[in-house]
């Protein structure tokens, strides 16, 4: 008769014996074992039937957007160059504008801009003042000094800006509480009042603000809506996006991350 | 278990990897070919979601563009991208950890009630399978969805084949609740 230790040590050894692992005198004598121990038995039968039901598939087709942002990203440069540039920074966010523009291509967007070099990180980002459409109070860059900042600037007629808005959103609250602002300047010409209305009915809950004179496009040479400019805690432009992107991917996120100090 | 394929004799995945990193745009194109149904599907039960999914399956293969030039042929190309996989799975496991409400380890709900049918049971096991400890279900996943054997499970988790084997046995034991 088998100790209760014994029945312990056997059953976990059940999958071992279920996955072909074990044979010979040792197959036998677990047999044996199982032949006069109901409890040992029914465990075996369980297991047995646990992974008759587990689902087979174990294969899943990605969205077709992606799949076309990866073949992008391997197809413009070989391997080796990618290699070469990656010991830079700011390889990735360039791909991810790529990328960006892919994905609205691929919704039907057109988007009439070329991605544009990530500017000079030493390039500092000169101060605008814009309405907080939500508490109609004044809101200047210098307000948000010392904190990593998403400025994008955008228009409520601007479809691909609508395509955008729901990454930045989670980006926000993925990184919002490590000090990330998402800050959102519409340079509609309409009132406040339209611009926040489209604000609630997209459940954006970072900080959008409205600039209707546009000297903000102005101030930072920007060609079109949208156009995302990254800053630093110091102040200083350290990437630059023309049209659309995804935000919040894991790529995009490190960086943020990085930026934040906080990896 | 859903076992891989035996490699083709040619182009290997290592020929293909090789090509690529010498400039050879198709042989990654094939080489995507070949694991984009793998590599989502391990994300997609590894995450339990969708588009978080697809993120990190987007970062997988862009890690693969990256690495291309310094891999290293052994024959093991199928361990290299779904460690990859693995690593950025957790990466965005524990970015989310603060907002994800399911998939986390956590306890698992109580059962309703006995499944009435095949499909009824096999949802529950999906969902089960979802609440299981991260450890637990890459365990299962790679094992028992993508063929790796215990070895080379332990190798990829950074654990030890005993480790790997417990808690293989720890999940089939969580499962069987959805089963009996």
């Amino acid at each position: 008769m088998m100790t209760s230790e014994s029945c312990e040590s056997i059953r976990g050894r059940l999958l071992d014996l279920l996955a072909g692992e074990i044979g010979g005198e040792e197959e036998a004598w677990l047999r044996s074992h199982l032949a006069e121990c109901a409890p040992c038995a029914r465990e075996l039968q369980a297991l047995q039937r646990t992974l008759a039901a587990l689902p087979d598939a174990a294969e899943a087709t990605p969205p077709p957007e992606v799949k076309e942002r990866i073949l992008a990203y391997a197809r413009e440069a070989p391997a080796a160059a990618h290699a070469e540039r990656s010991i830079r920074s700011g390889d990735r966010w360039q791909w991810i504008a790529v990328a960006g523009i892919v994905a609205a291509l691929f919704a039907g967007l057109a988007i009439g801009v070329a991605l544009q070099p990530e500017v000079q990180p030493t390039a500092v980002a000169p101060d605008f003042v814009a309405l907080d459409v939500m508490t109609g109070e004044t809101r200047t860059l210098s307000d948000y000094r010392g904190q990593v900042v998403l400025l994008n600037i955008w228009a409520t007629w601007c479809g691909p800006c609508e395509v955008e808005m729901p990454s930045m959103e989670r980006l926000h609250r993925r990184l919002g509480s490590e000090g990330l602002r998402v800050v959102a300047v519409s340079v509609d010409e309409t009132g406040p009042e339209h611009v926040s209305k489209w604000v609630r009915e997209h459940g954006l809950t970072f900080e959008v603000l409205q600039d209707r004179s546009r000297r903000i496009e102005w101030q930072f040479q920007t060609t079109g809506v949208p156009e995302t400019i990254v800053i630093d805690r110091d102040g200083n432009i350290v990437a630059r996006q023309i049209g659309p992107a995804l935000w919040d991917g894991p790529a995009q996120t490190a960086r943020f991350r990085k930026l934040l100090g906080i990896e | 278990m859903l076992a891989y394929p035996a490699e083709p004799a040619s182009p290997t995945d290592d020929a293909l990897v090789q090509a690529y990193a010498g400039g050879d745009v198709t042989a990654f194109e094939t080489l995507y070919a070949r694991y984009e149904a793998r590599v989502f599907g391990f994300c997609l039960r590894y995450l339990g979601d969708r588009d978080t999914a697809a993120d990190a399956f987007q970062e997988t293969f862009m890690r693969v563009v990256d690495g291309a030039v310094g891999y290293e042929p052994r024959g093991r190309f199928p361990s290299w991208i779904f460690t990859i996989a693995r690593r950025v799975c957790i990466d965005i496991l524990r970015t989310d950890k603060k907002q994800r409400s399911v998939g986390d380890g956590g306890d698992i709900p109580a059962i309703s009630g006995p499944p009435a049918s095949d499909i009824e049971r096999r949802d529950e096991l999906e969902r089960y399978l979802s609440w299981l400890p991260p450890e637990q279900r890459e365990v299962l996943l790679l094992h028992r969805y993508h063929g790796f054997a215990y070895e080379e499970v332990a190798a990829m988790t950074g654990s030890t084949v005993a480790a790997v084997k417990q808690k293989a046995y720890r999940a089939l034991k969580t499962l069987r609740a959805a089963v009996t």
